[in-house]
């Protein structure tokens, strides 16, 4: 071959290669819900450039009560997804390699609603009294209260389109509700019904929640996208704590059940979930070895997986 | 003996085929567990969660039985009104078209809103799946009543009472229990898909809440089995009606000779 | 029924076609002017071609269908009619006694007697080995006995039999004509037997009507010159040949005219 083709052509490909490299990368990121003030920051960093600054192309893609989420990420049909740690626990169990690079909330915002007129003091109280709980079957959280303090009582029904209006319906007095603490019991004071709320974290229960994760083959072989996104949420979070507006407004643009309002009530309640001394000292998302050990020890107890399974192998601080 | 024997052998030894290939299969290809689990494991989630699962087979048998047995009812009657007149046909048949075509996920939420949730909504939603073969079934043998015989009848000056219950119904039957055959199967998958959106969960389960949940808990070889499960009851009401049929037209019915 | 000459019983019904027209949906003219006469009593064939509209008349004989023109009568209009298809039209999730007894039945007659009458009828088609059965399980022969007993259980004064015994094989079919003959001179009733087989039509009948293509006229009656008695040797006779040839040639030109 000629050397003066060869040199273009070796010039060419430098060039491509350079350009690839400058190019962002382009990944999904699926929720596991509708957009809510629990992924304020992700929009944030979208919004606010924070991705792009860090060279990645995010598409996000909406949830929703049935989307598998942390399943697609497993099977790589997602390069990231949002997810319980539990669920992490879970899956890795059943041989899903995925590991968690970014967890959002360090106390779970999970919990169960009753209206405010009830009787019930906390949960076991509730669960003694009995009535009917919506929620979405195969939580984890339920089998731990299953197993602290009975669900004989309850009626459990599942959580699906019509369970605000279900919960709202002033002809039923003994009806509780899944929830994230700040989202539900919002919607439904603004739909007049003054609700109560009860954390699930204090009955000893408390995983990671809205956990980013990602498949682990393609993490160990290439850590730079997880490190990236890890930053960049660091940055959209941050944006989103300080000023929650923006992103706000971006997800009732995609979320017409919730409205602008409660969203930025529901962004001022949540934030004390989000900080805790662990991101004070070492930045948000940050996730420590023991906590995980905590949760899988339960999850064995409670049967959901079978044996322990060392903690960090499901998470890394990338 | 032998002859049975003999007729069962093809299908069973290809469903012992087909499973030793698949155990092979996971195992060669190293497939994870909530993926795609072998039969050997799905087996074992079986016999591991025997009560539960039996307890849900329970549950949804009782919704679909009720929806089927409704089907039955209401659709030979509605069938026979239909063909009694060709101005009822025309201001009631598109509407049964109707109820089978609208998807049953879009309605289920509908049901729960106005029957609540348990058996009933469960069982409404097996009876909107299966009635309408059995209402096209009745129409068809209904109508394909042997001219003569309904000369004869008329020659003898029979009522329509008589008409309807001594000659066309026992005509028809044929013909609808080819109806309730398919129906049948159609009630289990109409309760199971009812059961996504209307059963309880927890412990009064039905087969369609337990798959939702071994779905979304990703135990994959839980999920088939209770996908197993489902199949046989399908199989077992078909089997119950085919029966039925058997005895019922045996004596007369070419479809059922030759056995 | 009180005594009387076992040959003039005079149980039937007689049967009076006047111009009688019968046009289908479509303009398809079935009957164009049919008109004859069958006595109380007697037995008449009615020949034609195939297709010539010969079912059609026995509807309209029947009452079961009616004319665009013309009149039909039966004298006195209230007997009762028997019809024989050529098919036996059985009900086949019934045995053969309740399909005998189905007609009374029908006419409300309660149960302990019909069954004797049901009974009685199947004896004399010969069938009482078989009452028990199902119509599945019976030969064609004796499917159209069967017919014959449910037509013969009401004690009509008028029966109908549209080629009852044109699907079955030959000797079946002798025997059951020379049957059918038998029964004929032991009840008296009228009878009107449709075919297209020119020696059934010599052999039972005393009068043959023999009709045109479609649409159809009568071509032609003639009485059969033959002993009142049928039996299985008249085939043979030499008068039965002369009928046979004498009917034939009626056809013929009742097929070839326009």
């Amino acid at each position: 071959m000629r050397t003066r083709t060869l040199i273009a052509m070796l010039a060419l490909a430098a060039a491509a290669v350079n350009t690839a490299a400058q190019a962002p990368a382009k990944v999904r990121l699926q929720l596991n819900w509708l957009p809510e003030p629990e992924f304020g920051g992700i929009y944030a960093a979208k919004l606010g450039g924070a991705f792009a600054r860090h060279g990645l192309d995010v598409e996000i893609l909406k949830g929703g009560p049935d989307v598998p989420a942390v399943q697609m990420a497993a099977a790589g049909r997602v390069e990231f997804a949002v997810a319980a740690a539990d669920e992490v626990v879970s899956l890795r169990d059943k041989g899903a390699d995925v590991v968690a690079i970014f967890a959002t909330y360090q106390t779970s915002p999970q919990g169960i609603m009753v209206k405010a007129a009830g009787e019930a003091k906390d949960i076991p109280d509730l669960l003694a009294r009995g009535g009917t709980l919506i929620a979405q079957p195969g939580l984890a959280y339920l089998k731990h209260l299953r197993r602290e303090f009975g669900l004989e009582k309850m009626k459990i029904v599942p959580y699906g389109s019509g369970a605000l209006a279900q919960f709202l319906d002033p002809a039923r007095s003994d009806v509780a509700m899944q929830c994230f603490v700040f989202a539900e019991p919002l919607a439904a004071r603004r739909q007049g019904v003054e609700p109560r709320v009860f954390l699930v974290a204090d009955t000893g229960f408390n995983p990671y929640t809205a956990v980013v994760v990602t498949r682990g083959s393609s993490f160990r072989a290439d850590p730079g996208p997880a490190r990236r996104i890890a930053a960049a949420l660091r940055e959209g979070w941050r944006e989103y704590l300080d000023d929650p507006g923006p992103a706000n407004r971006e997800m009732a643009r995609l979320n017409t059940a919730m409205d602008l309002a409660t969203f930025a009530e529901a962004a001022k309640a949540q934030a004390p979930l989000i900080e805790s001394e662990d991101t004070r000292r070492a930045g948000l998302g940050t996730m420590t070895e023991a906590r995980w050990k905590e949760l899988i020890g339960q999850l064995a107890a409670l049967e959901v997986i079978r044996a322990p399974i060392p903690a960090r192998d499901c998470f890394a601080n990338p | 003996m032998i002859r049975a024997l003999r007729l069962a052998a093809p299908p069973v030894l290809a469903f012992v085929a087909l499973n030793l290939v698949w155990e092979a299969a996971t195992w060669a290809f190293e497939v994870p567990l909530y993926l795609l689990p072998p039969p050997s494991r799905i087996a074992a989630a079986l016999f591991e969660h025997a009560g539960t699962l039996l307890r849900a087979t329970a549950v949804t048998c009782r919704a679909a039985v009720a929806g089927f047995a409704f089907s039955a009812l209401l659709g030979v009657a509605a069938g026979v009104l239909i063909a009694s007149a060709r101005w009822i046909e025309r201001a009631v048949y598109p509407f049964t078209v109707f109820l089978q075509t609208v998807p049953l996920v879009a309605i289920a939420p509908l049901l729960v809103v106005w029957l609540g949730f348990g058996t009933r909504p469960v069982a409404v939603a097996a009876f909107i799946v299966s009635v309408f073969p059995v209402i096209v079934n009745t129409v068809t043998g209904m109508r394909s009543t042997d001219p003569a015989l309904l000369d004869l009848f008329r020659l003898y000056r029979a009522s329509s009472g008589a008409r309807l219950f001594k000659l066309r119904l026992p005509s028809a039957l044929p013909s609808i229990f080819a109806g309730l055959r398919v129906a049948a199967g159609l009630a289990v998958i109409g309760a199971v898909v009812g059961e996504f959106v209307a059963s309880y969960a927890g412990d009064d389960a039905g087969i369609g809440m337990l798959a939702l949940t071994y779905s979304r808990e990703s135990h994959t070889d839980r999920l088939f089995a209770v996908v197993g499960l489902a199949s046989s009851l399908g199989l077992a009401l078909f089997g119950a009606v085919s029966l039925a049929s058997h005895l019922t037209l045996r004596r007369w019915h070419a479809s059922e000779q030759d056995r | 029924m009180a005594g009387g000459n076992a040959s003039d019983r005079g149980h039937g019904v007689a049967v009076s076609l006047r111009d009688v027209d019968r046009v289908f949906d479509g303009g398809v003219a079935a009957l164009d002017g049919v008109s004859f006469e069958v006595a109380p009593s007697e037995f008449v064939a009615v020949l034609g071609p195939s297709g010539c509209g010969k079912s059609t008349l026995l509807r309209l004989i029947a009452g079961l269908d009616r004319p665009q023109g013309g009149a039909v009568e039966r004298t006195p209009a209230a007997g009762q009619i028997a019809c024989v298809f050529q098919d036996a039209h059985l009900l086949p999730w019934r045995r053969v006694l309740a399909n005998v007894a189905l007609p009374l039945e029908l006419a409300g007659v309660p149960l302990a007697e019909r069954e004797r009458r049901a009974r009685a009828a199947v004896e004399r088609v010969g069938l009482a080995d078989a009452a028990d059965r199902y119509p599945a399980q019976l030969s064609g022969g004796m499917r159209m006995r069967v017919s014959l007993a449910r037509a013969l259980v009401t004690r009509p004064e008028l029966l109908l039999l549209d080629e009852p015994f044109a699907a079955l094989d030959e000797l079946t079919r002798h025997r059951l004509d020379e049957d059918l003959h038998a029964l004929w001179r032991r009840d008296r009733m009228t009878v009107v037997f449709v075919t297209h087989s020119v020696s059934e039509a010599a052999f039972l009948g005393r009068r043959a009507v023999v009709l045109t293509r479609r649409p159809a006229r009568v071509a032609s009656t003639v009485t059969l010159d033959l002993p009142a008695e049928r039996e299985g040797t008249l085939r043979s006779d030499p008068a039965f040949f002369a009928a046979v040839r004498d009917l034939r040639a009626r056809l013929e030109d009742a097929e070839a005219s326009p």
